[in-house]
């Protein structure tokens, strides 16, 4: 016996413990702990919302009725979750994507956006789910009345009649729902605190359910086995040949409908997911959690089969077992799980529908007639949101009463639930078609949906209401006009088989012929074909979501009130300055395309696709996009444009680096003649001394009567020859030590006319030799420079013998001359030979470079002078250029195209005391 | 080792060998009036299938490739003020 006052006190409880839940889940969302809201587990629990009281209590009584036809309800939802990657992925990828709000949202943005497409599947899904709700009403109702009635003390005129009580229950569900699924409006429809205390819930009832099997069998039953071996007796046949017959796949067909077209399922699954990684989670653990609630079920009927007083509701077993056999803890808290799971699905599948019912009805007729909701002044959307949700909510539970009130009377809950499953199952032809197939049109989804709902209506809602009402039930019996032909349970005269069968068999045929006949002979708008590409191709898309395709004239403060009317100030401003380029005002961004697209994914996260797109339509200065701009970017084509612009890009890139190699490469191969060319003078220098050293040494070997004077000339001739060797030698180690960053010598303040003077000095063999007359221009009087004495000479020398040896004019001439230029001293070299032609200007300063104009190669040096100089010059901090004409620096004194000799500058840093 | 492509061939497969388990005509072997395990041979036989699909799906799931990181949560909640950087990421195409 259980006092009422402590059954309603543990509900209320119960209910304050969920409130608490919810609002601690709440709170961590927003201080962003989210570590265990979006854990997989969490998910997976709120997707046990699947099992309502109808599994609770109505799988029972189910399977007393029928045997093992409860667990085909499992066994769909199970294969599409061990399915999962086939199916459910793609689904959760594209709510992700899409920021899919709900089931409507799902179709419609498919189809094109179709805002008669969404308002036909919320209007579906409101009379599909309104039976489902009626049912956990009855469970609460009935599971109350059979608690109560063990309570002698309590009569009907105490609680209220079923009604009354019913009525409480439904307005306390709505209340609740509209506490927490409602409080704001949210980035993407998710709802934390729901979710967690729904989580909870799950476990409750699980927690239940099995505590009162454990209690069934090893309490009254004596074990599993002892417990089937009453099966027998009890009248449950598991072995009929029917058990796998139609109903059976009509029913696993319809559970697998049904976990993704229940929009409480589509609710937790897609929308609420946070990571598709969950799934995988989800994939083996629904199935698991599903299991446990089943495994008791057969038991469970079976004891009350054989236990309870013939004529007891069957559906109520759960509670009327331990209440037989005064477990007044154990029912109270199998109550407690019946009323969990109830409570779950109600709040659940309430919210979902007030989403769908203001995001496609409300919402739409509010932007077409805007000054009668008020949504000039600004803050009009976000309040016309809310309010429209909490009216949503408070309807749906509305007409779940009302149907639980036409119903009354009518049987067993697994019934009532079926009829909801074959309702939404009229989605899933879209559904598939939206995930699968190209072709499909909204059109062709619309007439799909209309025609199967309509057979749905007419065959399996309609007949519902037959133990309540008279012409319904006649007209069952005679068909309408009393043409048996089209009796609602026996289309086309075919009463053999079951009514579900048949109602499911014919509305998914119909709906699925109407889908594809409409769509073939119909095609696709733009729009409708770029989200045909997104929706099917989810898979094959580099880029995350759909491009832009509105065009970018919105002027930005309209947007921004747009927004901030939808979205709230606070949360359009965030939104706003995620996109302003840092440090700038929100107010400066591009509206470009993307901005555009992304904006609408935002706002169609609150108030669904279609009605976003036409939000935005209406803001973009009336401008819809042309066909061809939407062309250009849908389909395949913008695929195909956007893969040939990439290749483009790539080709150019590769076309820069091809020339920049080839570039390279005629360096490397000039690099590589030069270097030729100078082993090749190299063993050329190397092999006449060489060919000389040796043949006179060979002489003086074998001719021992030679006589001293020519003796002593050919040793000298041989020791000449070694002295230029080792010199050709020398420069070249030098050049190398140089190379390598040997530094040699030690610098030191030096007189530079001085050294000046000595490498004239010493030049003097050659520039007599070449008749080349040495002019000192005007030198800059008492400087240091911080060099090396001879290290200085040594590039002095080079300088002034090239001029001499390179110089083919008639009065060849060498002019020095030298001033101070800041902190630098500059000694410029200026000969009237044939001057350095363009094409080497680049090349001279290299290794290996000889001059190539003169032939006579005995007068050609190492073709390392140059570089070396440099080298040197770099070691003095100083530097060795050749001064181009357009430099001036000196007096040419020939002028003339090609007569402007070459002028060589010396730069070397002055020493400063 | 099986290699990543029949592991995804094979998590396509398995709903595809619970529909026929679970259908007739191989329901129809275990549907006797016959005891398995104690149990009904019927009850035995599809809690097996329904134990052995959960049992499937869990090790096919630890093998299958994960999705990337999500990126739909990069709009900043009420709550968190996360700044957005665009939908930048890709996605990579696991079929």
């Amino acid at each position: 016996m259980i006092s009422g006052s402590v059954v309603i006190g543990t509900s209320i409880a119960y209910v304050i413990l969920l409130f608490i839940v919810a609002y601690i889940s709440d709170l961590r969302a927003r201080q962003g702990r989210w570590k265990l809201l979006r854990s997989p587990l969490i998910y997976t629990l709120a997707i046990s919302v699947y099992a309502t009281s109808w599994t609770f209590y109505g799988a029972v009584g189910s399977a007393a009725r029928n045997g093992l036809e409860f667990l085909a309800i499992y066994m769909g939802p199970t294969l599409v979750f061990v399915g999962w990657w086939f199916g459910l992925r793609k689904l959760v990828r594209i709510g992700h994507n899409q920021r899919i709000t709900s089931i409507a949202d799902f179709v419609s943005s498919r189809f094109g956006k179709s805002e008669r497409l969404a308002i036909l599947i919320t209007i579906i899904a409101v009379i599909g789910i309104t039976p489902y709700i009626a049912l956990q009403l009855k469970a609460i109702t009935t599971s109350l009345r059979v608690i109560l009635a063990t309570n002698p003390n309590v009569s009907i005129a105490q609680t209220g009649d079923d009604l009354g009580l019913a009525f409480a229950i439904a307005a306390a569900m709505a209340l609740f729902s509209v506490l927490f699924g409602t409080r704001n409006i949210n980035a993407n429809e998710q709802h934390h605190g729901v979710v967690a205390a729904i989580a909870f819930e799950a476990v409750v009832k699980f927690v239940a359910l099995v505590a009162v099997g454990l209690f069934v069998v090893f309490g009254i039953g004596g074990g599993f086995e002892a417990t089937f071996a009453r099966a027998q007796d009890v009248g449950i046949s598991l072995n009929t040949p029917d058990s796998f017959g139609p109903r059976w796949l009509t029913i696993t067909i319809l559970s697998a409908a049904a976990i993704i077209c229940l929009p409480r399922q589509f609710q937790t699954t897609v929308v609420e997911n946070a990571d598709e990684n969950h799934l995988k989670t989800a994939s083996w653990a629904f199935p698991l959690y599903l299991l446990g609630m089943s495994i008791f079920t057969l038991p469970i009927a079976i004891i009350g089969l054989s236990v309870l007083p013939a004529g007891s509701d069957p559906d109520m077993f759960v509670l009327a077992l331990p209440l037989a056999n005064d477990q007044n803890a154990l029912a109270l808290f199998a109550f407690i799980g019946g009323f969990s799971s109830a409570t779950s699905m109600i709040i659940i599948a309430s919210i979902a529908l007030s989403i769908m019912i203001s995001n496609h009805i409300v919402v739409p007729i509010a932007l077409r007639s805007p000054n009668l909701f008020g949504l000039k002044e600004g803050q009009g959307m976000t309040r016309l949101l809310l309010t429209s949700r909490r009216a949503s909510i408070a309807a749906t539970l509305f007409l779940g009463f009302v149907y639980f009130w036409l119903t009354s009377g009518s049987g067993a809950l697994a019934p009532i639930g079926l009829i909801s499953f074959a309702g939404v199952a009229q989605f899933m032809p879209a559904i598939l078609a939206a995930l699968y197939w190209r072709d499909a049109t909204a059109n062709g989804a619309l007439a799909g949906l209309l025609t199967g709902s309509a057979i749905w209506a007419y065959s399996s809602f309609l007949p519902s209401f037959a133990t309540s009402n008279e012409q319904i039930a006649q007209l069952l019996l005679t068909g309408p006009w009393g043409i048996e032909f089209l009796r609602p349970q026996a289309l086309l005269g075919l009463d053999s088989f079951d009514p579900l069968v048949q109602s499911v068999f014919w509305s998914l045929l119909a709906n699925t012929i109407a889908l594809v006949v409409v769509s073939i002979m119909g095609e696709n708008n733009a729009i409708g074909r770029l989200q045909a590409t997104l929706f099917v191709d989810v898979f094959k898309q580099n880029q995350n979501g759909q491009r832009g395709f509105a065009r970018s004239s919105a002027p930005l403060n309209d947007l921004f009130a747009m927004t901030r009317r939808v979205l709230g100030t606070e949360r359009a401003e965030s939104l706003f300055d995620s996109f302003a380029p840092s440090g700038q005002s929100r107010l400066n961004i591009e509206p470009t395309p993307e901005f555009i697209t992304r904006l609408e994914k935002e706002l169609a996260g609150s108030i669904g696709a279609a009605s976003a797109h036409v939000l935005l339509g209406q803001v973009v200065s009336g401008d819809t996009v042309t066909m061809e701009e939407v062309m250009q970017m849908a389909d395949e084509t913008q695929q195909i444009l956007e893969y040939s612009q990439m290749l483009e890009e790539t080709t150019t890139e590769l076309r820069s680096t091809t020339d920049q190699l080839q570039q390279a490469n005629v360096q490397l191969r000039q690099l590589d003649q030069q270097k030729d060319e100078f082993l090749s003078q190299v063993s050329h220098e190397v092999r006449t001394p060489m060919t000389a050293i040796r043949s006179f040494a060979e002489i003086l070997l074998t001719n021992k009567d030679l006589k001293p004077t020519q003796r002593q000339q050919f040793v000298r001739t041989i020791h000449d020859e070694s002295m230029r060797l080792t010199g050709l030698l020398e420069e070249i180690l030098d050049l190398n030590a140089l190379e390598r960053g040997e530094k040699l010598w030690a610098n030191e303040p030096v007189d530079p006319n001085r050294a000046l003077n000595r490498a004239i000095e010493v030049c003097t063999p050659v520039t007599d030799q070449h008749q080349v007359s040495v002019q000192l221009g005007n030198l800059a009087k008492d400087v240091r420079v911080i060099a090396n004495f001879d290290r200085i000479c040594q590039v002095f020398i080079n300088l002034i013998s090239n001029a001499a040896k390179y110089n083919d004019a008639k009065n060849p001439s060498v002019t020095i001359s030298s001033k101070v230029d800041g902190q630098h001293l500059l000694v410029d070299f200026i000969d009237n030979g044939p001057g350095i032609s363009a094409a080497d200007t680049q090349t001279i300063f290299d290794k290996f470079w000889r001059g190539t104009r003169n032939p006579d190669t005995s007068q050609s040096g190492s073709g390392l002078g140059l570089a070396i100089s440099r080298e040197i010059l770099g070691k003095m901090d100083g530097s060795l250029n050749l001064i181009t004409k357009k430099n001036p620096a000196g007096k040419n004194e020939k002028t003339g195209p090609n007569k402007s000799g070459a002028c060589f500058r010396v730069t070397l840093p002055l020493h400063t005391k | 080792m099986i290699g990543p492509k029949r592991i995804v061939f094979l998590a396509k497969l398995l709903p595809v060998i619970g529909v026929v388990l679970i259908l007739p005509p191989l329901v129809s072997v275990a549907n006797v009036d016959a005891n398995l395990f104690g149990f009904p041979a019927i009850i035995t036989y599809m809690f097996a299938v329904w134990i052995f699909l959960i049992l499937a799906a869990y090790l096919l799931q630890r093998k299958l490739p994960s999705s990337p990181a999500d990126q739909s949560e990069q709009f900043p909640n009420k709550s968190s003020r996360n700044k957005s950087s665009g939908n930048n990421l890709s996605d990579t195409n696991n079929d």
